[in-house]
């Protein structure tokens, strides 16, 4: 079973996500916010990461170029999910290292493309 | 309102049939009601059967159109089912490309376009590999029976649903802008795309021959009759060597004599005839 950190600091988009990604097989552990989703990275790589933009203590972004910058013996897939829906956002996270990208709101067909897309089903 | 009789429904059924190949059978009648209620509302009829009875009692081609026009589905995204577009790239034109280097010609046709979706993947497609087609004449024609999805499609804005939906996001950021809520797809992409109004059921003779004809997911909603007819008059307007490319759900086994299921690319039909057109002319 391949597994995500859906990384929200909404709840419901955490609960809505993990059905989704539940049902497509995964494995799902949450963090509220870039800091605690490094914190759980560092003790268990997910394969994969959904990641909100906007968070408290650490956004998404400041997590994912962390992350990258990192050694980490594999480095998890990473897609944003995110209200922030304009060019400049999409183009600074792909160059940052982001994967794929998600535009809120999403439903389950959209994450199932996505995923498709990087080749996780 | 008293529900459609039997025979209200089989000429209704019949009339849409035949202008379009759209077969209704009974067991679909929830479709009329689904697709007609906001039509007939619209022309300020509070039921769809009394916008039936009303074209039955007396026949006009403009709402008849409509009608057919609404009862159609236009379901599609960007790279629809992907495996189709990476074979058609990686396998089926990078042969074709080697094959008719000296030429460099290449003509290809979305017999049922829908929303543009799928010609546009094919243009990017082309995009992505300008080096490799360097100096080719590449004509992307796209056709539908519907005007309103063609409208769409010649204006080439997708609602940030559309654009989620099998179109990766690299492609997006290189070719599309954004317009408020929604993404426009841009002038390179937009014209190298031919859009126009045509019936599957008419004669192809004067669209030409072409090279890859794409007839996804429209022949479904035939009968029998009606796909085999559609299949020998799209089989003509191939060229030899041409592949069709079929839905991934649509098997059409046995129907074509000389059209060959391709071994390996699933949904391929490869005519190793000369096309008849072709002997015809020469
Ligand atoms: C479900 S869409 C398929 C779009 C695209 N080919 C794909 O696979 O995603 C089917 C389209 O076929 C069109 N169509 C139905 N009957 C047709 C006919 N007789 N001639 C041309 N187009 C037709 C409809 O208007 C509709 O846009």
């Amino acid at each position: 079973m391949k597994t995500c950190l859906v990384v929200d600091d909404s709840k419901v988009i955490r609960r809505v996500a993990r059905r989704i990604l539940e049902e497509l097989q995964f494995e799902i552990d949450e963090a509220v916010d870039g800091h605690d989703a490094w914190e759980q990275c560092q003790s268990k790589m997910p394969d994969m990461v959904l990641l909100d933009w906007n968070m408290p203590v650490m956004n998404g972004f400041d997590f994912l170029r962390q992350l990258r910058g990192s050694d980490v013996p594999k480095q998890p897939i990473v897609v944003f999910c995110t209200t922030e829906n304009d060019l400049a956002h999409i183009r600074a996270a792909i160059d940052a290292g982001a994967n794929e990208y998600i535009m809120k709101p999403f439903d389950r067909e959209i994450i199932e493309a996505k995923l498709s897309q990087v080749g996780l089903i | 309102m008293s529900n459609l009789t039997a025979t209200e429904f089989t000429t209704i059924a019949d009339i849409i049939q035949k202008r379009s190949g759209l077969m209704l059978t009974m067991d679909k009648i929830y479709l009329l009601e689904t697709r007609l209620t906001p039509f007939a509302r619209r022309r300020g009829m509070a039921d769809y059967k009394l916008l039936l009875r009303d074209v039955l009692a007396n026949p006009n081609d403009v709402i008849l159109t409509e009608i057919i026009e609404a009862m159609m589905t236009n379901e599609t995204y960007f790279f629809r089912d992907k495996a189709p577009f990476s074979n058609i790239d990686e396998d089926f034109l990078s042969k074709f490309r080697k094959q008719n280097a000296t030429e460099k010609k290449l003509r290809i046709w979305c017999a049922a376009c829908s929303t543009g979706q799928e010609p546009y993947s094919l243009a990017m497609m082309f995009n992505e590999k300008v080096v490799e087609w360097q100096g080719w004449s590449i004509e992307i024609l796209a056709t539908d029976i519907s005007e309103l999805p063609l409208a769409r499609a010649r204006a080439g804005v997708y609602t940030q649903f559309e654009v989620q939906r099998g179109l990766p996001i690299n492609l997006l950021m290189k070719y599309f802008t954004q317009v408020d809520e929604n993404w426009k797809i841009i002038p390179k992409i937009a014209s190298a795309v031919k859009f126009q109004k045509f019936n599957l059921l008419d004669s192809m003779s004067g669209l030409g021959c072409f090279d890859l004809i794409l007839c996804r997911n429209v022949l479904i909603y035939f009968n029998q009759a009606g796909k085999i007819k559609v299949l020998e008059s799209l089989e003509r307007q191939l060229n030899r060597n041409g592949a069709l490319v079929l839905g991934a759900s649509e098997a059409v086994f046995g129907l074509l004599p000389t059209l060959q299921p391709s071994p390996d690319l699933r949904g391929f039909y490869i005519r190793s005839e000369p096309s008849i057109a072709s002997t015809i002319a020469a």
